[in-house]
């Protein structure tokens, strides 16, 4: 606890006041610690400045009265200071936010003290569960649980994983860090054991999530965790495709990273897009007209890929009739 | 702050908590009684007070003196709109909202310990974050989130268009902040994207509108706008991918014996239906009706007669 700022002082000392009147002579080592005040601090304060605080005249029966005895504080005659300033809307937003995030990954228990303390901030703050409300499924399976337990435990997890821009399936072994929400998907940022490197893992793509006992085992290289915030590592080999789109379709070029594109005497656009994945790809091209064309492509990337996919689709068809 | 300078504004708290009209700077300034003399140093050191309660959040209104003529603005503290409820937190509450903050961390937001010190105090906590969540996008969704408390009308663009709305519910779904309420003068109800509100205006005038009982929820379902006969559409979907489906098609899933699961959706768009299901591929199928199960094949088969990849 260091030293206080100007800014601190005042907004920690209307806060403990109505604390301190509230608690019958708390002590002031308990005052100090729950009010994050330096005790030699808030000895001094209290007796040398909140003693000389209070409307005109300024006389003994205005004034506020500390009596500091044994080490334990109490204040009379400041019932204009009896209730805490109200919290800003910033502040009520952003505690009721936190609240409710936690509820979902703890799973709501109407009677437990989460639930209890969001419904009178709720009623303080003008709000109910119909005014505002937050609904983030993928923190709310067991998988989630899972994965948030061993994140508070720091150990390690086996987990099945789908890759979305592959369309493929791994088991991997990771050592968890943190679920970090980015471009508006929670992902579990963790090491993996079978890529030797940090990744983040869509939670909704867990497929199995299986805890063990077994404590993060990061390698020492790579414990530097300080890129978190930059790494957007998701496991891809991006390569690049050509192809040619309607314009209909233009609405790609902003969508999506590409490398060039140029429109055609016929009006139609010839684009260079980085693709994440195959699986990604086919997905982007049934979204595409039809007549979207792949003029090139790497090895791996077949030119009639979108029919490929449609021949996939269908043949599950056929298959069920 | 000096303790000189601690004492004197909150001897400045005192009076304007205890006045029952608002009061002029000079008449504040007789009462504290800690201002200097000298006028220009008066109104600095009057201004740096003043600015230090308004950053707390204390709303120190500029208003007219009753019964003064010439008119003299004085200052005053609405006392309903300073203090906070009567909140009862049990110290198990407080213990659990403590959890909260240490287990949540809003990048780039605020820190809570202010907050919580106003509820009863702040504890640091052993305890690591468990989430941390990005703030970029919110916009003004804390201005927002007051305007629905305070009940009051609000006027924003939106799409190069002005709009005038009652707010009613802030949702955060599918990763982002909605605003749904009543658009004026139309009183339609709307939804609105919260990062995609510019020039935000919030009126003055306090419970200037009701909120119904059950604002209706966000609806980000491109296959329930339309104006086609609705038809009930069930789909089974790979045991892979049904977490995926879960939050990318925010439907509700029953889990079958062999792992796979089930879906009954309403469908009012069918174009828009069969395109989403497409991010699906082959690990989804539409179980009934014929008809949309062909229709499906349909849609599909367009890419195999199209002349994608004949280059």
């Amino acid at each position: 606890m260091g030293q206080l700022k100007a800014s601190e002082k005042l907004e920690r000392l209307l806060a403990m006041i109505p604390w301190i009147m509230d608690n019958d002579g708390p002590k002031l080592e308990t005052v100090a610690q729950r009010f994050e005040y330096p005790k030699e601090l808030l000895l001094s304060d209290l007796t040398k400045v909140i003693f000389m605080v209070g409307p005109y005249p300024h006389t003994p029966d205005t004034l506020i009265e500390v009596l500091v005895e044994d080490g334990r504080v109490w204040i009379d005659q400041a019932e204009w200071l009896e209730r805490p300033l109200r919290l800003t809307a910033e502040q009520g937003f952003s505690l009721l936010r936190r609240a409710k995030t936690l509820e979902i990954i703890h799973g709501r228990d109407n009677k437990g003290a989460l639930s209890g303390a969001i419904a009178k901030l709720e009623k303080s703050l003008g709000q109910s569960r119909e005014t505002f409300e937050l609904d983030i499924p993928e923190l709310e399976n067991s998988k989630s649980r899972i994965v948030n337990e061993s994140i508070e435990k720091k150990t390690q997890l086996r987990i099945r994983y789908y890759a979305y821009s592959k369309d493929q399936s791994s088991v991997r072994t990771v050592h968890p860090i943190e679920v970090v929400n980015r471009d508006h998907s929670h992902y579990l940022h963790a090491y993996c054991s079978t890529a030797n490197d940090y990744r983040l893992f869509r939670l909704d793509r867990i497929i199995e999530a299986h805890a063990t006992e077994q404590a993060n085992d990061i390698p020492e290289g790579d414990q530097d965790l300080t890129g978190v915030n930059e790494k957007w590592n998701l496991d891809n080999e991006t390569s690049e495709v050509l192809m040619r789109i309607t314009p209909g379709d233009s609405w790609i070029l902003s969508a999506y990273p590409i490398k060039d594109f140029s429109h055609t005497d016929d009006d139609h656009i010839e684009v260079r897009l980085v693709v994440s994945g195959v699986g990604w790809l086919k997905r982007l091209l049934l979204r595409l007209s039809p007549e979207t064309k792949i003029l090139e492509s790497p090895g791996h990337i077949p030119k009639d890929l979108a029919k490929e996919t449609a021949l996939s689709i269908t043949k599950r068809y056929k298959e069920n009739l | 702050m000096t303790s000189k300078k601690l004492e004197r504004t909150l001897n400045l708290l005192a009076e304007l908590l205890n006045a029952e009209s608002p009061k002029t700077a000079a008449e504040l300034k007789a009462r504290v009684g800690m201002y200097p003399d000298d006028l220009a140093a008066f109104r600095r050191t009057f201004d740096r007070d003043k600015n230090a309660l308004r950053d707390m959040g204390v709303q120190l209104e500029l208003t007219m003196v009753p019964g003064t003529n010439p008119p003299v603005e004085g200052y005053f503290i609405d006392k309903s709109g300073y203090y906070l409820d009567e909140l009862n937190l049990t110290e198990e509450e407080v213990t659990a909202l403590n959890f909260a903050i240490a287990s949540i961390d809003i990048l780039d937001g605020l820190t809570e310990g202010e907050a919580m010190r106003k509820l009863g105090g702040y504890e640091e906590s052993e305890t690591s974050n468990i989430l941390k969540v990005e703030n970029r996008d919110v916009g003004d969704v804390s201005e927002l989130f007051d305007s629905i408390a305070r009940r009051r009308k609000i006027s924003f663009m939106y799409g190069n268009k002005n709009r005038n709305v009652e707010p009613w519910r802030l949702e955060f779904t599918n990763g982002r902040w909605y605003l749904t309420g009543r658009n004026i003068p139309e009183y339609k109800t709307k939804t609105f994207r919260v990062d995609k509100i510019a020039d935000l205006e919030s009126e003055n005038n306090d419970e200037s509108y009701d909120i119904p009982v059950n604002p209706p929820r966000v609806n980000l379902k491109p296959w329930s706008y339309g104006d086609e006969e609705a038809i009930k559409t069930t789909i089974r979907i790979d045991s892979d991918l049904l977490d995926w489906a879960r939050t990318s098609l925010e439907i509700d899933i029953e889990i079958e014996q062999s792992g796979s699961g089930v879906a009954t959706i309403e469908v009012n768009n069918r174009e828009a239906f069969f395109a989403r299901l497409t991010l699906l591929l082959d690990h989804a199928e539409i179980i009934t009706p014929d008809e949309m199960r062909n229709g499906y094949l349909a849609y599909v088969g367009k890419y195999i007669e199209g002349s994608n990849g004949a280059a």
